[in-house]
């Protein structure tokens, strides 16, 4: 049986989200930020405010130049990802194998289900209509094809509230002209080098000697060919399969651009405490550890260390990023944007440590951990913490996935 | 055309049905509003309890949110809208 895979991807969702819960944004255009200072950054642009040229990772004042009637909104994580759970509960009642692909996009294998819910286009538009009648009156463009990567190619040709079908006899003649930066996965610099082989199109692709492909980019290159032939055997896993996480990390902009290394350190410890809290609530200890600074001029700049052993904890992960933070030299270059993330996970092995010191701590973290379940993150913290001058963050990664024992954890 | 920061208490009138909550009404200074409309509604977790927010619609079309503590029972008008 030929597979039916539907990519649905939200239309600006963050904005979309924001019009639906007030009526009075709809129509109008709004830029979704961080924050509502001058210091904010844009995540998500209505349709409205694109059509002026604003786009997602713009300040707001560039997307006020841009726009200046448009209303900034502040960036509401949790309504987000209420309603993208909510999205998800309605795909599982159509199919078992949904894959939340981000916190605004699913594939969902509907494979056999015509029997149940019709045709696979008639179940789109039964998507569609659901969503805006039980969930929230937002939109979002629909791809049909024989596997993921067509249809996720298939559901950006039309946006907003989109419905674009390719059969398989079709995709020859589809790939023939699309551009090779529209595949998933085809990133600037990637695109950049095929260009330089004169390769625009996934048909030129496709003509390409697969041999030189594997050549300069040996494992990629092969799949690079398979997929400028719209070949794609991936699976949409079932639905309680959850993607190991591979790292846990937080980033904050200044509420204004320092110079001072006592305040930079300040925002370090917050963001660290915080990727530790994650950490332990997933279960999960991390070896590497990344910091990422960016300068007032916006260039940023990022470097890891590699620990001998893992860690949770939150003093740790930050002497660690404190090292590297103490190699730039704040003072002269200033920070815009502190960021810290940990990787080279696993899962926490609950061995005792034989030194008491240690034992000591992690029965401290533990206590602490047990007073912020029960009363709120930083109802307890590390006394060097600036406890009333905590850095909010509203935003959420659109790269965020419903994984409910981290995000729901002992709630 | 912004939204105005309240965070003041107020006195809501709500339906606890079906595992859901209904705001219906809520008195704010000396006037009653009737809720015609819950156009969103989210939680946010503060430790093992949630803050449930909702945003409405009254019967003249002004937008509130409104949000309730699962720790004290209260409910707090957060913000409104203001098309001036």
């Amino acid at each position: 049986m030929d597979r039916v895979i539907l990519h649905v991807d939200m239309n600006a969702y963050f904005a979309a989200v924001a019009q639906a819960t007030n009526p009075h944004l709809l129509g109008k255009p709004i830029l979704v930020a961080g924050s509502l200072g001058t210091r904010g950054v844009i995540t998500c642009p209505s349709y409205e405010a694109r059509k002026y040229g604003v786009k997602t990772g713009m300040t707001v004042p560039e997307g006020k130049r841009l726009c200046p009637q448009a209303v900034v909104v502040s960036a509401d994580a949790h309504n987000y990802v209420t309603i993208s759970l909510r999205l998800r509960e309605l795909f599982e009642k159509f199919t078992p194998k949904v894959e939340n692909f981000s916190i605004d996009e699913a594939f969902l294998d509907i494979t056999g289900t015509e029997r149940l819910f019709g045709s696979p286009v008639e179940l789109a538009k039964t998507i569609k209509k659901r969503i805006r009648e039980e969930i929230a009156d937002i939109t979002c463009s629909i791809g049909i094809a024989p596997n993921r990567l067509l249809a996720k190619l298939a559901s950006g040709m039309q946006k907003p509230d989109g419905l674009v079908v390719i059969t398989q006899d079709k995709v020859a003649e589809v790939l023939e002209k699309t551009p090779v930066e529209e595949m998933c996965g085809i990133g600037p610099k990637l695109t950049n080098l095929l260009r330089m082989w004169g390769i625009k199109t996934c048909g030129q692709l496709a003509r390409f000697p697969v041999e030189i492909l594997e050549r300069r980019f040996g494992k990629v290159g092969r799949y690079l060919h398979l997929m400028s032939k719209g070949e794609d055997g991936s699976e949409v896993p079932l639905y309680y399969y959850y993607e190991k996480v591979k790292s846990i990390g937080h980033s904050c902009t200044l509420k204004t651009d320092t110079h001072d290394p006592e305040v930079a350190q300040r925002y370090l410890l917050q963001l660290c405490e915080q990727v530790a809290r994650r950490l332990r609530q997933g279960n999960y200890q991390g070896k590497t550890i990344t910091l990422v600074v960016r300068k007032p001029d916006m260039i940023t700049v990022s470097e890891q260390t590699t620990l001998k052993f893992f860690t949770d904890d939150g003093v740790q992960i930050f002497q660690t990023a404190n090292k590297i933070l103490s190699k730039y030299s704040v003072e002269t270059l200033g920070v815009r944007l502190v960021g810290v993330s940990v990787s080279n996970l696993t899962h926490k092995a609950s061995q005792l440590s034989l030194f008491w010191e240690e034992r000591r701590k992690q029965l401290l973290l533990k206590a602490m951990d047990v007073i912020n379940d029960r009363f709120g993150d930083f109802t307890v913290a590390w006394g060097r913490l600036d406890l009333k001058n905590l850095h909010q963050n509203n935003l959420i990664s659109p790269a965020w996935r419903p994984n409910k024992k981290i995000y729901f954890g002992r709630i | 055309m912004v939204y105005q920061s309240i965070g003041g208490p107020i006195q809501v009138y709500a339906l606890f049905e079906k595992s859901q909550i209904k705001p219906l009404h809520f008195k704010w200074g000396q006037r009653v509003y009737k809720i015609a409309k819950v156009t969103g509604r989210w939680r946010v977790p503060v430790g093992r309890y949630k803050l449930h927010h909702f945003g409405v619609l009254d019967t003249q079309d002004n937008f509130y949110q409104l949000c309730y503590s699962e720790e004290d029972f209260s409910w707090t008008l957060i913000q409104t809208w203001n098309e001036g």
